[in-house]
């Protein structure tokens, strides 16, 4: 569960963060990213090198530099350059840092346990400790415009966030976020719930479909997979999406199913709307799963 | 996010410590930001691992207890790179299973994997730092974890490669229906089921095993060996009659047999047995010369096996030969059989006598007295029918008896004459000299 929060909040973090480039260089990043996948798509790989180099160092905190310089190490056959420019674009950002040794943390500890019950020796369960962080002193710029880097190269993004989301999203990369303390002492399926909200911002279909009853019967009338196939237009056609949820009211609880209301606020780069929705819960071996979602 | 590709072939023999080549490592192309997530549906494929994974997952339709097949499928998913997956399918198994030893190894490495190299089971540098303080005997179990789970991992592999008709198993009774084989190096239990049609049989399942801790033919008793030869079940002991470390029970064999007397071998107390509480599963070699199968695949073999009657093959190791070979052998010695049985017929008691071999025996006659013996009864024979039925022919490993070739024979035997009457089962040992298969012993 725990490592499933865990995971949440990487991902979450990774797809909300937006690079951010200011305006003036801007235009010149996006030359050199397309200038670089051109010279990858006709196999000049020393040269992509070299651009990919300078732009880390022009934007060191851009991930998707690094995995692409990481790519082309690659396919030099050079594994412990990939590995060590991989570990740099972590540790580069502070957020990601912080992140991927937290996560390396627990992995150990859970690790340590498995090895302790394959040769039965009676190890002490290890202290995971996770050093809290204080807030980002400098969220990263925000300019109105922001850049996005994506396949074809980058886009522009018309309408970004405002600083004030955006700030609340750098809030999330903390390891220890105030809304993961929140959702530790949370009952159960609010936990589930944020979980559930938290996919969905990231745009992460798989995991948000996981969290759905596999007899899950949209309210709509479509078919299971019909609903499958159009919440992964939908939750994919937005640049970005922002769920959160509120004023949680379990109607009626058992050990096995749960009705519960809560507000939901929906924004995305295109649409924002607030609305209470009602959803029943099934208790699975998984966990609680939602088996009915309508509005109010 | 990163999706590694490594070859079959790389990914299992990473498990036999061979030199790591060339990783073909692939990284995911950011190519999409939105489309970030789909750790379900990652990059690897290729014919070998799906054809790998389709050989198992068909295995767990036969056999859903199949828990090796779900330990094998996790590791195929991390060494092709679908860590999430592989994490999934030992979670799984370690709910259903939760005293599997090697399936907590290897969560322990792939949880490791996602931040440091690891090219041998359990030797990651988390291991290696809690190893030193613990002493040899933990060196030891790490070892023999490493052991098994090159052994089933090995039989996955091999049992596509090799040819599939056992020289050790040539015909099945009626009564039979089920016959045992086993492969100490490989440690490899196989069942084998007559067909109804009659002639032939099928390999239906093979199971590991944990045999005797020294290698090698039993010969005397405590030398920690499990015997090679033709044995069969003699009775089932049900666990409230037994210490908690036979598990589920256990089946006796008939070690010391006939054969093995006659050449003075010692011991007894060679069973097929279970796991003791706390244990999915033991290591390849860990017994006093018992073989011990899980209780969950004992308890799936419990019903296929008849006290009295299922034969067990012990080699060191099956030999498989291709159906022509097969067939020939299997010929050649029912072919001497009916020679036997025809000439017994024909009262000549001198072409009947002329199937024994000069040492033979039985329980109270060597060639000598049985041959007198012999003689003074056809004196008043006038008419003699021989029908022989039930035939299983079972066939010792080369090399075990002083590279003599034997052979096992049990019968069904209905005899008429013009003053006796008798039906029986019988058992014979037969060995080849010059070509010709002649009777070594002849017993009930």
């Amino acid at each position: 569960m725990l490592r499933n929060a865990v995971w949440v909040v990487v991902l979450g973090s990774i797809f909300l963060s937006i690079n951010v480039a200011t305006a003036a260089n801007r235009d010149e990043l996006a030359k050199k990213f397309s200038e670089a996948q051109r010279l990858t798509s006709v196999d000049d790989i020393p040269q992509a090198i070299r651009i990919y180099q300078s732009i880390i160092r022009a934007n060191p905190q851009l991930p998707e530099a690094y995995n692409n310089l990481a790519a082309l190490y690659l396919k030099q056959k050079n594994t412990k350059q990939a590995k060590q420019i991989l570990e740099k674009g972590l540790l580069a950002h502070k957020g990601y840092g912080a992140l991927y040794e937290s996560l390396t943390a627990i992995n150990v500890a859970m690790a340590r346990d498995a090895y302790s019950k394959a040769l039965q020796i009676d190890l002490k369960p290890a202290d995971i400790s996770i050093p809290s962080l204080a807030l980002m002193n400098k969220p990263p710029v925000l300019k109105k415009r922001t850049i996005v880097i994506a396949d074809k190269g980058i886009q522009k993004v018309k309408a970004a966030p405002s600083s004030e989301k955006l700030k609340k999203q750098v809030i999330v990369t903390n390891p220890t976020p105030p809304a993961t303390k929140k959702l530790e002492n949370a009952a159960p399926i609010e936990k589930t719930l944020q979980a559930w909200s938290a996919a969905w911002s990231a745009q992460a279909v798989d995991m948000y479909l996981s969290f759905y009853h596999e007899q899950y019967k949209p309210s709509n009338g479509l078919s299971h997979k019909g609903w499958i196939q159009s919440r992964r237009l939908r939750l994919k056609k937005p640049k970005w999406i922002k769920i959160s949820l509120s004023d949680f009211d379990v109607k009626q609880q058992t050990n096995k199913q749960a009705v519960v209301n809560f507000k939901q606020r929906y924004q995305s780069n295109s649409f924002h709307d607030v609305s209470t929705k009602q959803m029943i819960l099934l208790y699975t071996k998984d966990g609680w799963r939602i088996f009915r979602e309508k509005s109010l | 996010m990163m999706a590694k590709r490594i070859s079959l072939f790389l990914c299992l023999s990473m498990f036999f410590s061979l030199s790591v080549a060339e990783k073909n490592i692939q990284l995911a192309k950011i190519s999409n930001l939105e489309s970030h997530y789909p750790a379900s549906s990652s990059a690897s494929s290729g014919n070998a691992f799906s054809r790998v994974l389709n050989k198992l997952e068909t295995r767990l339709r036969v056999y859903p207890k199949d828990h090796e097949a779900e330990l094998l499928k996790a590791i195929l998913y991390f060494k092709s790179g679908k860590l999430n997956l592989a994490l999934e399918e030992l979670d799984d198994l370690i709910k259903k299973v939760p005293d599997f030893q090697l399936a907590y190894l290897l969560k322990g490495d792939l949880l490791l994997s996602k931040f440091t190299d690891t090219n041998n089971l359990g030797q990651t540098t988390l291991l290696a730092s809690i190893i030193p303080r613990l002493g040899n005997n933990k060196k030891q179990q790490l070892n023999f974890l490493r052991e098994e789970a090159k052994l089933r991992l090995q039989a996955l592999l091999n049992n596509k490669k090799r040819k599939i008709w056992p020289r050790q198993i040539l015909a099945l009774g009626k009564s039979v229906k089920k016959a045992l084989l086993i492969d100490k190096r490989a440690n490899r239990l196989y069942v084998f089921s007559r067909k109804d049609s009659g002639e032939l049989f099928e390999e239906i399942n093979d199971y590991y095993i944990t045999t005797g801790k020294l290698v090698g033919n039993k010969a005397v008793k405590g030398d920690l060996r499990t015997p090679e030869g033709v044995y069969f079940v003699t009775s089932w002991i049900s666990p409230n009659k037994l210490p908690s470390k036979y598990g589920i029970g256990a089946f006796p064999v008939n070690y010391p047999n006939e054969l093995d007397k006659h050449n003075g071998k010692t011991g007894y107390g060679i069973w097929l047995h279970g796991t003791d509480k706390g244990y999915y599963s033991r290591p390849p070699r860990d017994s006093e010369g018992c073989v011990v199968l899980t209780n969950i695949d004992l308890e799936a073999l419990k019903s296929e096996i008849k006290p009295g009657l299922t034969p067990v093959v012990i080699t060191d190791k099956v030999e498989w030969v291709d159906y022509a070979t097969w067939q020939k052998e299997r010929k050649t010695i029912l072919q001497a059989v009916e020679d036997w049985r025809l000439d017994w017929e024909s009262m000549s008691v001198n072409k009947y006598l002329s199937h024994y071999e000069k040492g033979f025996w039985s329980s109270s006659h060597n060639l000598k007295s049985w041959s007198a013996r012999k003689r003074l009864l056809a004196k008043n024979k006038t008419y003699q029918s021989v029908k022989l039925s039930d035939l299983s022919v079972l066939v010792y490993p080369k090399d075990t008896e002083d590279n003599k070739q034997i052979a096992v024979v049990r019968l069904h035997q209905n005899y008429k004459s013009n003053n006796f009457k008798s039906d029986m089962y019988k058992r014979l040992y037969l060995t080849k000299k010059d070509k010709s298969w002649k009777i070594l012993y002849e017993g009930r």
